[in-house]
C-alpha cells in the first residue's frame, strides 16, 4: 500500500492480481449481479488508487479498509438499482408455469440466491463475509463497524431468515403438487 | 485469550451464528467448543440442524474467475503523480494561472483607476500636476540641497 500510495503502478497491480477475485466473490455473493460486481470493484481499486495515501496501517488492517470501501459502492450500487430488481440467475414467477416447472427451473442455487437478496443489507453482508468470505468474527466486525456481540446478533438472524425463506420457497413450490 | 468454559447455550449460539463447521467458529473458543460437542449427545443434534442450512449455502457455487479482460479492465487506471510533483503542477497550470493572472491585471487597472479617479474629485489639478511637466518650476520639484 505504501507504494501504491506512491504512484507505483506494479505495486497496484499486484494489488489486484493479488486480492481481486476475492473481492469480486465478495461483491458479487452481496449484490447477487456478475456486471454490477465488476463495476462495484472497479470503482473501489480506482478509489485505492486514488486515496492509498489515506490508508493508515495502524489503524485498520487493509482488508478491513477495502471491505468497507467495496461494502460501500455495492450499498451505492443497490440504491440506483430499480426496486423489486432480482439477482442474476433469477427469472420473475410466472403464473402460468406448473409448479413442477418451476422447481426444475429453480435450481437450488438459484433459490439460496434469492433468498440472501431478500436479507436485509447488514444481514446479508454478515453472512457474505463470515460464512462466503470465511473472515474472522472480529475483522467482519469491523467491517460492519459494530462489536462482535452484535455481529453474532446479525448472523443469528440472517440465517433464520433464510432458513424461514428457503423453507416457504419449498412449501410454496410443493403446495400446488 | 482462550476461553475454556463452553456452555450447551454458548455453543447453540456458535451454531446459530456461524453454522456447523468449527472453522467458522471464534478461534477462541472453536478448541472449547468442539471438545464440548464431542462429549455431549444434545450438542450433536443442534450441530446436525446447522449442517442443514450449510448444505444449502453451499449450493451456491462459486463465482467465476476474473479473466485476463476483466484484469485488464481494472488496471486501466488514471495517470498519478506524487504530492509534490501534484502540487508544482497544480500552482503551475494553466488553468489556474490565467484566472489568477487575468485578476491581477483586472485588480492593477481597477486599482489605478480608483487613485485617478479619487484624486481628481479630491484636486483637479493632480493630473495637471503629474503629467504637466512644463509649467512646473525648479521650485515644485523641491530640489532643496541639491546642486544646480
Amino acid at each position: 500500500m505504501v507504494l501504491v500510495a506512491r504512484c507505483d503502478e506494479r505495486a497496484y497491480a499486484m494489488l489486484v492480481q493479488r486480492h481481486g477475485y476475492k473481492y469480486l466473490a465478495f461483491a458479487e455473493r452481496f449484490l447477487g449481479n456478475r456486471a454490477e460486481a465488476e463495476d462495484a470493484l472497479q470503482d473501489a481499486f480506482l478509489k485505492v488508487w486514488s486515496r492509498a495515501g489515506t490508508f493508515h496501517a495502524g489503524k485498520a488492517k487493509f482488508t478491513t479498509w477495502f471491505y468497507r470501501i467495496l461494502l460501500n459502492r455495492c450499498l451505492d450500487i443497490r440504491r440506483k438499482a430499480t426496486p423489486g430488481q432480482m439477482p442474476e440467475g433469477y427469472d420473475a414467477m410466472d403464473e402460468r408455469e406448473g409448479a413442477d416447472q418451476r422447481l426444475y427451473r429453480l435450481d437450488g442455487s438459484s433459490k439460496v440466491r434469492m433468498a440472501l437478496a431478500t436479507l436485509p443489507d447488514k444481514q446479508r453482508t454478515a453472512v457474505a463475509l463470515c460464512y462466503f468470505q470465511g473472515l474472522s468474527n472480529r475483522d467482519a466486525a469491523a467491517v460492519l463497524d459494530v462489536n462482535v456481540k452484535a455481529l453474532e446478533s446479525l448472523l443469528v438472524r440472517a440465517r433464520s431468515n433464510l432458513r424461514d425463506r428457503l423453507a416457504h420457497q419449498k412449501a410454496s413450490l410443493l403446495g400446488p403438487l | 485469550m482462550t476461553q475454556e468454559k463452553m456452555t450447551l447455550v454458548r455453543l447453540q449460539e456458535i451454531l446459530a451464528a456461524y453454522g456447523a463447521k468449527s472453522d467458522r467458529w471464534p478461534a477462541d473458543e472453536r478448541a472449547a467448543a468442539v471438545r464440548f460437542l464431542e462429549r455431549n449427545r444434545q450438542a450433536q443434534k443442534f450441530i446436525a440442524e446447522a449442517q442443514k442450512l450449510d448444505t444449502s449455502l453451499d449450493k451456491l457455487p462459486e463465482p467465476a474467475p476474473m479473466g485476463a479482460a476483466l484484469y485488464a479492465r481494472f488496471l486501466r487506471i488514471p495517470k498519478k503523480t506524487d504530492n509534490i510533483t501534484f502540487l508544482f503542477q497544480w500552482l503551475l497550470s494553466p488553468k489556474r494561472l490565467i484566472p489568477q493572472a487575468a485578476g491581477l491585471v483586472l485588480a492593477v487597472f481597477l486599482g489605478v483607476m480608483a487613485g485617478l479617479n479619487g484624486a481628481l474629485e479630491e484636486d483637479g489639478d493632480l493630473s495637471a500636476y503629474i503629467f504637466g511637466t512644463e509649467t512646473r518650476t525648479a521650485a515644485d520639484w523641491d530640489l532643496e540641497g541639491v546642486d544646480q
